[in-house]
């Protein structure tokens, strides 16, 4: 393979200059010691990060977020292999087509996704609830479950089910043996992109927000009407989690798998 | 042919993907719903007056106008600074590529709110751009970078690079190594393989992505939201604004329903596009 | 370690049909095997036999009825039916050990934990693996991947043993080790097996009986001797063995014989049933390369005998492949020890070929191609 030249290379830096440097700043700023949000920092302090813990919002919003994405991740993996089992090992009609409108959240625009759901609810008296964010939160998700399984489940050899059943276990053992075992980076890799997709999901989560809100959507509103650096404090622990996850997906299932 | 359990009759698939409809029910209802609304007045009458009012308004236009605009000059640029990128992850060694995949998908998983916030920090008055050049002495006043347009625009740029970077890099890795190989061998300059050989190969990768950005640019709201301050707001934010300061549902639903369509007319020109493409390249 | 003797008809094959969309893939297969007996499935790629085998697994639906140990197998399911079954590409565990994948079926069974590490290692033991119970399947190669897969169906004792091209993914040397080390496994076991190969030489070697399979049909089924020297139509001596071929006339009918004419090319004696040719029919006969016996003697043994030009000669290690002309223009094969006298022989020589009269097939039909060919009268063996 023909290694990039001079121009590619150089591009590249600039790019990984333009990546890092806004999150670095952030970092830096955090450690601000007065309430001007400055670069370089002067002083140091941590006095925002203790602002972050002690905000009540910051902390209800961070649970609530988690808990959505646990169940939303939960689901939307549920679901999603029960869609890429029909999908991979099946063949019917109009697959095609099923394939297309799994993938169909992802053709709209968030804020027509938030909005539409909005007033869906609206109609059916859901609009404060977790049911129906919830439900937003899968059908976000749903089709990254879906995709990720289904290749994990092109990849996987069926004679092994086969084999598994031949010698004794009926398809619902083979399956969970055998198949649910060696998918098992898929499954990673499937829960990963719902979680981080779902924890980060700001555009379409504020329709739906009531008294109990995301993280998202708290660090928003502060970051729109206060000035000091208790935004940067909270951003840089957000990146040191989603660096932790990132380091995870590496270590457990190799980011090639994740990368789709 | 690859072994396969027995297929029953196709009513166990349609059982497994009962879940999976039931989720995708509700999303297309939530759908339909909106473009009900879209087209109800009050009396319960239809009419298509919300769409009249949009359309015929220079000052909603606008939105939209402004809108393309921005994803139409930002989506290039993504493309000049993704294109590269996803080059030399797809030619590197393995540690370096490694790298560079794990900076990538650190920016990609972080939140659009966090990367949005950080911009704020570098284009302001006080940051990283203006501070050193105020203090060199080049400028005697900070470049506005906030505020107005080119703030929204860098962040457009910069924001959905992954979603470039992702689809090339993916199609660029999976091209024969053996083909530029044969080309190098036929005397073809470095410049002229990749001109000749690599880009046209790459073009699938290269439409994904560039559909990608632009709708991302398009539908954008963090970002104008954000780093905009209400100076340049783009059509995603009109619609949060109808929808949840105003309150005029139907009006909101309106435009919602016009945004749907300009995109999936885009998603449906591109997939054409792409056809035409995979055909001439058969 | 011997499976107890199930019913005399082990396995029982009821006009099995099988329809793969509007293919029929498997038409009306019928046949019986006997306890402790090996079956090989053999054809050309897409006649069936793959799609055979698994339907005797439950794998695939069928008309007709399969009978495995004397049970109907009608309403069977797979993982009930008892069979063990070596994939073509061994279908081991990626994340289990060998002892748990060997172990497997034991454990579906319901066996105790002792029981299944006492019989797991004497299964290791006999297919040649002993300690390997704690090694994971990607350190093993490829040969004793295969042991640890014959291990896991053998380990659960079951009535019948499928193998589905077991020997296809191996090398040559290979191969023909696990050939031998197969065989010697099914007789210590006694298990009834049945495994589909497309190499004539794995079947002839291992089978107690042949099934030659055809675009969904069996052609023949017998014994290996029976099927090579007496098959049952065209296609089947074509396709097992090489064999050369001509049409002739028949020109003499004698009490224990009869003698072909090759138009243009000279005489074939044939020991024949009387009365099965008449004077003056058609026939197509086939020899095999190896029956054929080259003389440079120009003498027309007792009445028979094809005069031929020596044209080619290719040196194969344990044999020698000699292509003759025919007087006529017809090319043919010979087989030939590596012998001195033949070694001087020039090219464009003039030599005799003759053969055992026995030895020769004969079909009465001169029909072409592939189709079936009437069982002919041929001479016993």
């Amino acid at each position: 393979m023909r290694s990039a030249g001079w121009f590619a290379r150089c591009m590249t830096a600039f790019v990984v200059v333009c990546m890092l440097v806004p999150l670095l700043v952030v970092i830096a700023a955090s450690f601000n010691d007065s309430s001007e949000v400055v670069f370089p920092p002067k002083g140091f302090s941590l006095k925002w990060y203790a602002n972050v813990f002690e905000r009540e919002r910051f902390l209800k919003s961070f649970q609530f977020s988690l808990l959505l994405a646990v169940i939303a991740t939960l689901l939307s993996l549920a679901i999603g292999l029960l869609c890429a089992i029909a999908l991979v090992r099946y063949s019917f009609t109009g697959r095609d087509a099923v394939s297309t409108f799994l993938n169909s959240p992802l053709m709209v625009p968030q804020v027509v996704l938030g909005m539409a759901l909005l007033i869906l609810l609206s109609q059916v008296g859901l609009v404060s609830s977790l049911l129906g964010l919830g439900l937003l939160h899968v059908i976000l998700t749903l089709p990254y479950t879906v995709r990720v399984l289904s290749a994990a489940l092109v990849r996987f050899p069926v004679s092994l089910e086969e084999a598994a059943v031949i010698h004794g276990a009926n398809r619902l053992s083979a399956f969970m043996l055998v198949t649910i075992p060696c998918i098992k980076p898929g499954l990673v890799a499937a829960a990963i992109f719902a979680f981080v997709t779902s924890f980060d999901n700001f555009t379409a989560s504020q329709f739906l927000v009531w008294d109990r809100t995301t993280l998202p959507v708290e660090i928003f509103a502060y970051a729109v009407t206060e000035t000091d650096p208790t935004v940067c404090a909270i951003s840089t622990l957000l990146i040191i989690a989603t660096i932790v996850v990132v380091v995870f997906a590496e270590r457990s299932v190799g980011l090639e798998t994740v990368t789709e | 042919m690859g072994y396969a359990i027995p297929k029953e009759r196709n009513g166990m698939a349609l059982l497994l993907l009962l879940p999976g409809a039931l989720v995708i029910g509700v999303f297309l209802g939530a759908l339909a719903i909106t473009g009900a609304t879209s087209v109800l007045d009050p009396q319960g009458d239809w009419s298509l007056r919300q769409y009249a009012r949009f359309l015929s308004d220079s000052f909603y236009l606008n939105f939209l106008g402004r809108s393309f605009r921005v994803a139409a000059y930002c989506t290039p640029i993504t493309l000049l600074l993704g294109y590269p990128f996803a080059y030399v992850m797809a030619r590197s060694s393995p540690p370096v590529r490694l790298t560079l995949t794990l900076i990538l998908v650190v920016q990609f998983f972080t939140s659009y709110i966090v990367r949005t916030y950080a911009l704020i920090l570098v284009l302001g008055n006080n940051g990283i751009i203006n501070r050193p050049l105020l203090s060199l002495g080049i400028i005697d006043r900070p470049i506005p970078l906030l505020f107005n347009e080119v703030g929204v625009a860098i962040a457009l740029v910069l924001v959905p690079l992954p979603f470039m970077i992702f689809p090339i890099y993916s199609v660029l890795k999976n091209i024969e190594p053996n083909l530029e190989s044969a080309a190098a061998s036929l005397g073809a300059s470095r410049f002229k393989i990749f001109l000749y050989v690599t880009l046209p190969l790459s073009l699938p990768g290269v439409l994904a992505g560039v559909v990608l950005v632009f709708l991302f640019d398009l539908t954008a709201y963090i970002m104008p939201g954000m780093l905009g301050g209400g100076y340049f707001n783009m059509i995603a934010n009109l619609i949060q604004e109808q929808a949840m300061a105003v309150l005029d549902k139907r009006f909101a639903s309106a435009i919602s329903i016009i945004l749907l369509i300009i995109t999936l007319l885009t998603l449906f020109v591109i997939h054409v596009l792409g056809s035409r493409l995979r055909g001439a390249s058969a | 370690m011997t499976v107890p003797a199930a019913s005399s008809q082990a396995v029982r094959l009821d006009r099995v049909t099988v329809h793969y969309r509007e293919i029929v893939a498997v038409q009306n297969v019928s046949l019986t095997l006997a306890a402790g007996e090996i079956l090989a499935l053999l054809g050309p790629s897409g006649c069936g036999k793959t799609t055979l085998l698994r339907s005797i697994a439950g794998f695939v639906p069928h008309s007709g009825e399969i009978h495995v140990g004397g049970k109907p197998m009608a309403r069977v399911a797979s993982h009930r039916r008892n069979i063990g079954m070596v994939f073509q590409d061994y279908a081991l565990f990626p994340h289990m050990t060998v002892a748990q994948n060997v172990g497997f079926g034991l454990k579906m069974r319901g066996l105790s934990r002792a029981a299944i590490v006492s019989q797991v290692g004497e299964m290791l033991a006999l297919v040649g693996l002993e300690g390997f119970q704690e090694r994971m399947v990607r350190q093993l190669s490829g040969g004793q991947q295969q042991r640890v897969a014959l291990a896991r169906a053998l380990v659960i004792k079951p009535a019948l043993l499928l193998l589905d091209e077991p020997l296809s993914a191996l090398d040559k040397k290979l191969r023909e080790e696990m050939r031998g080390e197969l065989k010697r496994i099914q007789r210590l076991t006694g298990v009834t097996t049945i495994f589909v190969t497309h190499d004539q030489d794995e079947a002839l070697a291992l089978a107690d009986r042949l099934a030659l399979m055809h675009r969904g049909t069996l052609l023949q089924f017998g014994g290996p001797e029976e099927v090579y020297r007496r098959p049952a139509g065209h296609f089947v001596a074509e396709f097992l063995g090489a064999a050369n071929r001509a049409s002739a006339a028949c020109r003499e009918v004698g009490p224990d014989f009869t003698l072909l004419e090759l138009p243009g090319a000279g005489l074939i004696k044939t020991a024949i049933r009387p009365a099965e040719v008449s004077v003056g029919q058609s026939v197509v006969l086939y020899v095999r390369p190896e029956q054929i016996r080259v003389t440079s003697e120009d003498v027309r043994d007792q009445g028979q005998g094809l005069p031929a030009t020596l044209v080619g000669r290719t040196y194969l290690g344990r044999h020698r492949e000699l292509t003759l002309r025919l007087r006529n223009g017809a090319h043919w094969m010979a087989h030939v020890a590596d012998d001195d006298a033949l070694s001087k022989l020039k090219i464009g020589a003039t030599v005799v070929l003759q053969t055992d009269p026995a030895r020769v097939i004969v079909f009465g039909d001169a029909e072409d191609g592939a189709s079936q060919g009437r069982p002919a009268p041929v001479s016993p063996a």
